[in-house]
């Protein structure tokens, strides 16, 4: 296994592969830093480049992209509050505020510092018991499912701590929202008032780059004036050896969780870097801290996003099923090589096995210089003039919302949530319960009704499964320590 | 003056109240096509239902703290205002001329709304609409709106 | 960054062939839609198709995905386009049942269909420790115990599912994922008993063994599995399985037609296209436009029984 793991770190190191993994972290982290580009789309748009590479190269390239992809929507989550990608709308609530206490360089540095360390251990994870965490994957069906969404919906409660009812109700308008469209059961519609568009649901693409990125745009625009920049203070000093050593426990645990999130189908980077960020609170001995600038906060959300990265070559790699979109994509480019993914790939081609592994390593290495040798470069967009960088945002905003699926109806989509992100901002309701709910809710209903179906309508599911049953207790444990925690604040 | 912290729970109460008057006509799953013993009122009547009372509680406890009650500062400020007119006439030159004109025409608006002179705000709107639009188009492949008026002239 | 200077030199390379090809068709860009997501499996055979395609033509394709409603958005939208012959559709087995139930409103009588692709029979699996070991095990076992074998699938309504159960006049406990790649880790764990999807997405766990195939739901066997009796050898009349082809808005001129005809006969003998398609266990099915527009009425009306 180490021969192979060596010779997969030299041909990654290769002449022919270097600057194909290079030029993929590096595309991935452009894609994932313009809002409604996703690594997805990224993959996609890659693929049929790669069936004129050697296998090897082309793996590495598209990986490349999807470690870059979910680290590059975290850049312009913490400089604009505009994430690029759900998955780095939870590195907003922190991210942002260290920017406008003037130490975006920090938070950037922390920000990719965390991404690195939850890639690695990811990796590490992987390589060394992908078969065990792939059997634990399999362990899931719809009961846990719906178990695992439920728990992920107790995190509103957390991430609304001024006042819950706020948030429950941000959380109840996002839920409703995501029963728009053809009910996932039956393919009935609900809510779609005839409109073709509402069929397949509300898209969570525009409805983020509604709800972050343009109703940030419209509140800037509120108090502009003429020669304000992005950030009135800047300090371009990184994180310290103190931060790193204050932020390693969480991001630890934060990697390991991401790739536990990781490896089950269905459950990604969004939903991780989420429950990463609550349990970094729940844990925490000042949570007041969080939402106001706490670069645990911070590292936790970037470390359980890109620790799914690994995670989710888990089932694609043991079993050959893909985890998520991204590796559903990576599946048709193995496939395309010829190669088997699943058991037999780890006989039949080990060197195919390690060298993803190896270039797995390598793409994180690859992520950690460019990110912080970029971080100088990224922090000159808080001194561009407020005045300019707004429409930038809300045009970005707009092509992006309309990129991802070449609709005028998702722009409209966009604009509305827009309007009502920044409508619940002066309200002081927090939008990203609406998010969570958004990605959590489908998941958790037709997960329900899925078990019930499978149990003939019995809810006994809810207490016979143990994998189920510990999410429920974590749900309601979650819940407690939230109310207790309000109770003292 | 109204008071948005009473205004708001009002208006999503009514909002369910639509959405439960709704539910009931949701069409029954046809195909023979089975469902669980929860089907698909179930979820959304659930929501709404509680959506009601998480309102009714926001009202509540408003009421307890009596705060807030008199802010005179609109939701809508003039800028916040013209924001929104901005997006929209930009969705809507989008979808009549395309992007790229578009973008132009939209950027060349905002900036003389704000009455900027300078030319090199100008400028560096003008690059960076046409550099997004080479990224897009050439870099990432993926087609930008082409406009209802000018299908073709982009190719 | 080898990329893009490729990219730039083949460019160039199709300017200058466009030029030189001097009738008058297609002179500028050819956009594919997609009715389907960036990844799956619609989506990689449209890309594969465009990708060999784009030299015969001589112009470039570029693909557009544009989802919604199980395929109904992305189909009714290619259907409203001008039929300039520069925006052509992709269209699957969903313009066939979509309509029927009332679920989209445009049709196949909206499209001049140019070729089929390809078509997939479905194959039946279960979990390689089933005690069913061919389909009269299954179809007895719901004989014995009607709605009670749980079957992954892949869509709601299932039309795999409901010809089997139609022919033989049993029920199976229905349980609807997310497609393919959430019901056979279904099937693999064991929380269902059996699900019917294509070769080409189960084709990794087929070959690994931890699928066992009960049938294949075609007429003959196929070649990717050839070990896999079909049902109607185990005595069960029953075909079904899944198609995708390119169509064209109804207004486009027979010319046009006809050149992308020629074009796509092409594509899909070609080296790269073949290649795609053998990796990835899908059988090409080239049908000119008379059989195809043929085909789908007929599948229409099969489905018409099933929905009825």
């Amino acid at each position: 296994m180490i021969d192979y793991l060596l010779g997969g770190l030299g041909a990654a190191f290769s002449l022919s592969i270097f600057p194909v993994l290079v030029f993929g972290v590096l595309g991935g982290i452009i894609l994932g830093a313009l809002p409604g580009l996703t690594a997805t789309m990224g993959v996609a748009i890659l693929l049929p480049f790669t069936f004129g590479m050697a296998p090897i190269a082309a793996m590495v390239m598209l990986i490349g992209v999807y470690i870059g992809g979910i680290y590059g929507g975290s850049i312009a989550a913490i400089l604009l509050k505009t994430p690029g990608t759900p998955a780095s709308a939870a590195s907003v609530l922190d991210g942002y505020a260290l920017t406008l206490k003037g130490e975006a360089a920090r938070a950037l540095s922390i920000s990719v510092v965390a991404s690195f360390i939850g890639g690695l251990i990811s990796t590490i994870v992987l390589i060394a018991i992908a078969p065990m965490l792939a059997k634990f994957a399999l362990r899931f069906s719809a009961p846990e499912y719906f178990a695992l969404a439920l728990f992920g919906l107790t995190i509103i409660a957390s991430v609304s701590s001024n006042n819950i009812l706020k948030g429950l109700l941000a959380g109840t308008i996002g839920l409703l929202v995501s029963t728009v469209g053809l009910d996932p059961i039956t393919s009935v519609p609900r809510f779609t008032f005839g409109i073709m568009d509402l069929y397949n649901g509300i898209n969570v693409i525009p409805v983020l780059i509604g709800l972050f990125a343009i109703s940030e745009a419209l509140n800037q625009l509120e108090n502009l004036n003429l020669k304000t920049k992005v950030a009135e203070k800047f300090n371009s000093k990184l994180m310290s050896l103190k931060d790193l050593k204050n932020i390693l426990p969480t991001t630890i645990k934060s990697a390991l969780l991401g790739t536990s999130i990781g490896a089950v189908p269905g459950a990604g980077a969004d939903i991780s870097a989420f429950v990463c960020y609550n349990e970094a609170k729940r844990a925490s001995k000042n949570p007041e801290e969080f939402g106001n600038g706490s670069i645990k906060g911070l590292a936790a959300a970037e470390s359980g996003n890109n620790g799914v990265t690994g995670g989710s070559l888990v089932p694609l790699l043991t079993l050959g099923v893909p985890g998520d979109a991204v590796s559903a994509v990576l599946l048709g480019a193995l496939i395309v090589q010829g190669l088997t993914p699943g058991p037999l790939l780890f006989t039949q081609n080990p060197e195919i096995v390690y060298g993803i592994f190896s270039s797995m390593l390598v793409a994180n290495i690859v992520m950690l210089l460019i990110g912080l040798f970029g971080i100088r470069f990224f922090c000159q967009i808080t001194k561009v003039p407020k005045l300019l960088m707004i429409p930038i945002i809300i045009f970005l905003s707009i092509v992006g919302a309309y990129a991802i699926n070449n609709s005028m109806f998702d722009v409209g989509i966009a604009i509305v949530f827009g309007v009502l992100g920044f409508i619940l901002g002066k309200l002081k309701i927090p939008t990203s319960p609406i998010l969570l709910a958004i990605i959590l809710g489908p998941m958790a209903e037709t997960n329900l009704r899925r078990s019930l179906l499978m149990y003939d309508g019995s809810w006994s599911f809810l207490y016979e499964r143990p994998i189920a049953l510990a999410f429920i207790a974590m749900a309601i444990f979650s819940l407690w320590s939230t109310i207790r925690r309000n109770k003292k604040g | 003056m109204f008071n948005r912290g009473v205004v708001f729970p009002v208006l999503m109460i009514v909002v369910s109240a639509i959405i439960l008057a709704v539910i009931p006509q949701f069409s029954v799953p046809s195909y023979g096509q089975q469902d669980a013993s929860v089907g698909a009122k179930f979820f959304p009547t659930v929501l709404a239902i509680a959506q009601i009372l998480i309102c009714i509680a926001l009202l509540i406890q408003q009421r307890a703290k009596k705060i807030e009650a008199i802010e005179s500062e609109k939701i809508f400020s003039k800028m916040s205002l013209f924001g929104l007119c901005f997006l929209i006439t930009y969705a809507v030159l989008i979808h009549l001329l395309g992007y790229l004109v578009a973008s132009l025409i939209a950027f060349t608006l905002y900036l003389a709304y704000l009455k900027t002179k300078k030319p090199s705000y100008y400028l560096f709107a003008y690059v960076f609409v046409v550099a997004i639009y080479y990224l897009f188009g050439h870099v990432f492949v993926i087609s930008l709106p082409e406009g209802v008026f000018f299908r073709g002239f982009y190719d | 960054m080898n990329k893009i200077i490729k990219s730039v030199i083949f460019m160039a390379g199709v300017l200058a062939s466009v030029s030189a090809f001097s009738a008058d068709y297609p002179t500028k860009n050819i956009r594919l839609i997609v009715p389907f997501g960036a990844g799956g499996g619609t989506d990689s055979v449209a890309r594969a198709i465009a990708n060999s395609a784009k030299d015969i033509l001589g112009t470039s394709i570029s693909v557009m995905n544009r989802t919604g409603g199980s395929g109904a958005v992305g189909m009714s939208y290619g259907a409203q386009q001008r039929g300039d012959g520069y925006t052509l559709t992709v269209v699957t087995r969903e313009i066939a049942s979509l309509p029927q139930m009332g679920l989209m409103q445009n049709d196949v009588n909206d499209f001049k269909l140019i070729r089929m692709i390809n078509l997939d029979p479905a194959v039946v699996l279960v979990n390689k420790d089933s005690p069913f070991n061919n389909i009269n095990d299954l179809i007895t076992e719901a004989k014995a115990h009607p709605g009670e074998v749980k079957f992954a699938s892949t869509a709601a309504p299932n039309f795999y599912l409901m010809a089997l159960e139609k022919n033989q006049g049993i029920k199976l406990n229905a349980i609807p994922y997310n497609g393919s790649s959430e019901a056979i880790p279904s099937v693999l764990g064991g929380h269902t008993a059996v699900t019917m999807v294509t070769p080409g997405e189960a084709i990794s766990q087929l070959r690994s063994g931890q699928l066992k195939a009960l049938g294949v739901m075609s007429k003959k066997r196929i070649s990717y599995i050839p070990n896999v009796p079909t049902l109607i050898e185990q005595g069960v009349n029953v075909t079904t399985g899944t198609w995708r082809g390119i169509a064209a808005p109804k207004s486009t001129p027979d010319k046009i037609i006809k050149t992308l005809g020629k074009a796509f006969d092409q594509a899909m003998a070609s080296d790269n296209f073949k290649h795609f398609m053998t990796k990835g266990a899908m059988t090409i099915h080239n049908m000119n436009a008379v059989e195809f527009t043929q085909f789908v009425k007929d599948d229409t009306k099969s489905l018409s029984t099933l929905i009825q």
